[in-house]
């Protein structure tokens, strides 16, 4: 099209789409109390970066998400594991996760404020409780459809447990486990925003809520910027960290390789 | 003397229809270097065999015994139906996982690894995927992981079922090679006729299940056998039809099988 080369074919929507937020409250199509321009965002951005506190805001959603993030994991991935490994498990925990499942991450809120009060404990937990259940289940997909002719072979020539599992389990999890691990930081980071927006007093998530508390609607779009491009850089960088350890299939993720059988 | 010696084997399952018993009482005895061809309708519980006799599977009944003392599945390579290789590895690492698993200094495992894919015509594709080859070159690695770990016994489960007709015969014409090269002791289950015969020593026919021997074939014509060969498509309809014969006892209700009337040809 007209020429243009692929990379910024790729972002013309992208380029509209802010090119939209620049002209439509300044030609006042829009009210710039409900959506500033894009640029007065950005530079207030850049104000609340040098001078505010927006850094420190950062590091602690980051650190939450992190914390968060590993309990789930530390806990969903062995229990996973089991549960893959003994079906008849399933028959009996998957009555009482089932109970479970279906609470959103904000209905943990009051919970969490009332068993850890304010601050970090309560935003870990809602990540915990937003996350586990998603990475449970991949994990014990994951361990599932192990291919266990694979297993077999391993078995024929001789491979004792501690090899199986090196050799063969480890290798066969690992896109599975990636694409799991993707999802649940994800899935962190949109928790960790909504647990800030009552149980604490820093963070991403708060910041917006006292910004609407103060009618600075710059300061809210600022937040709103910020939690999409760090969610996006996120997980770019477990994509790279994929790509890098799994070179069997390069050029393709593992959620593709899947897809593609 | 007999090298491998099935005796009474006999193994069923417990599925939600019931119990099924899927062989029974079969005995073989094979010789050292032989080439045994295992020909049965898909289902009689051909993979189960040989799965029982590398050690995946326990018989309820019978003994596997490999130069007379109980087979353990040590040096007894399957080579299955699909290519199974890893897909996280090269030809090359594939080739030589076995060898790893014992525990070979890594240059030794190379050395044997690049002799072997020299052998038989893959040492261009030694750093190549598993996906990046056909169907019929993953075989073939399949059966380079199985040669270099040098078995005593090479069982394979209609490893060539799934592959193109020209594929197919490839592999076959290599496999006989392989054989001669290595002189290895092979058992290969098939539901194809002509395959067993093409390849054999002795073909072994089977009847659906509950399943017994319904008859064993020694092939004495010399090799390099081709499909054409009068004499092969004499022995083929003459199995043809009696496989379709045991089909026919097969297909009635399990009640009135009767199985004397199946036995009562074996050998
Ligand atoms: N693990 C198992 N559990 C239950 N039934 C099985 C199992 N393995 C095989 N069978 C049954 O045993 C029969 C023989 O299977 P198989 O040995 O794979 O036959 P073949 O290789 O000749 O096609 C089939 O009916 C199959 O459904
Ligand atoms: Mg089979």
């Amino acid at each position: 099209m007209f020429g243009v080369s692929e990379p910024f074919k790729r972002f013309v929507l992208v380029f509209l789409f802010c090119a939209a937020w620049e002209l439509f409250p300044r030609l006042n199509l829009l009210d710039p109390l409900i959506l500033p321009p894009l640029s007065k965002v950005m530079k207030r951005a850049f104000v609340l970066l040098l001078q505010g506190d927006l850094l420190q805001h950062i590091y602690q959603s980051l650190w939450r998400v992190f914390a968060g993030f590993l309990l789930s994991v530390a806990v969903a991935f062995p229990l996973g594991i089991f549960l893959g490994l003994f079906k008849k498990s399933e028959k009996y925990l998957e009555p009482l996760f089932g109970l479970f499942r279906p609470l959103a991450p904000p209905a943990w809120i009051p919970v969490a404020i009332l068993w850890f009060g304010i601050g970090d404990k309560p935003a870990i937990f809602i990540i915990f409780v937003g996350t586990f259940f998603s990475t449970l289940t991949g994990i014990t997909m994951a361990v599932r459809r192990l291919d266990k002719d694979l297993i077999n072979v391993a078995f024929i020539f001789g491979a004792n447990l501690r090899q199986t599992i090196w050799f063969v389990v480890i290798p066969s999890l690992l896109p599975s486990v990636f694409a799991q691990l993707r999802l649940t930081l994800s899935l962190s980071w949109m928790c960790v925003v909504a647990a800030e927006m009552v149980a604490v007093k820093k963070g991403i998530g708060f910041m917006m809520m006292e910004a609407r508390n103060l009618f600075r609607t710059e300061d809210i779009f600022v937040g709103i910027l910020v939690v999409g491009l760090i969610g996006l850089l996120m997980d770019r960088l477990l994509n790279m960290v994929e790509r890098k350890t799994i070179k069997w299939r390069k050029g393709l993720s593992a959620h593709e390789f899947f897809e593609t059988g | 003397m007999s090298f491998l010696k099935l005796v009474n084997l006999s193994k069923s399952f417990n599925t939600d229809k019931g119990i099924v018993q899927v062989i029974k009482n079969i005995s073989i005895d094979i010789k050292k270097g032989e080439f045994v061809a295992i020909v049965g309708p898909s289902g009689c519980g051909k993979t189960t065999l040989l799965k029982i006799i590398a050690g995946l599977e326990k018989p309820d009944d019978g003994s596997v015994l490999l130069q007379g003392e109980e087979a353990n599945s040590n040096n007894i390579v399957l080579v299955f139906q699909n290519p199974l290789l890893f897909p996280w590895a090269t030809v090359q690492e594939n080739v030589g996982f076995g060898l790893r698993l014992k525990g070979i200094p890594k240059i030794k495992i190379e050395k044997v690894v690049l002799d072997l894919l020299k052998k038989i015509g893959l040492n261009d594709f030694k750093s190549f995927y598993p996906h990046q080859l056909s169907g019929g070159m993953q075989q073939k690695v399949a059966l380079a992981r199985a040669l270099a770990v040098d078995p005593v016994l090479l069982l394979m489960d209609e490893p060539f079922a799934s592959l193109d007709a020209i594929a197919r015969e490839e592999l076959q014409e290599e496999l006989i090679n392989i054989w001669r090269m290595f002189e290895k002791t092979i058992v290969l289950v098939t539901h194809s006729l002509r395959e067993a015969l093409l390849l054999a020593d002795i073909v072994y026919v089977l009847t659906p299940r509950p399943t017994v021997i319904k008859s064993v074939h020694p092939i004495e014509i010399p090799r390099p056998r081709n499909a054409y060969l009068p004499i092969l498509s004499h022995l083929e309809l003459k199995l043809k039809k009696e496989l379709a014969e045991s089909k026919k006892i097969g297909n009635l209700d399990n009640l009135t099988f009767s199985d004397s009337q199946l036995t009562s040809d074996k050998l």
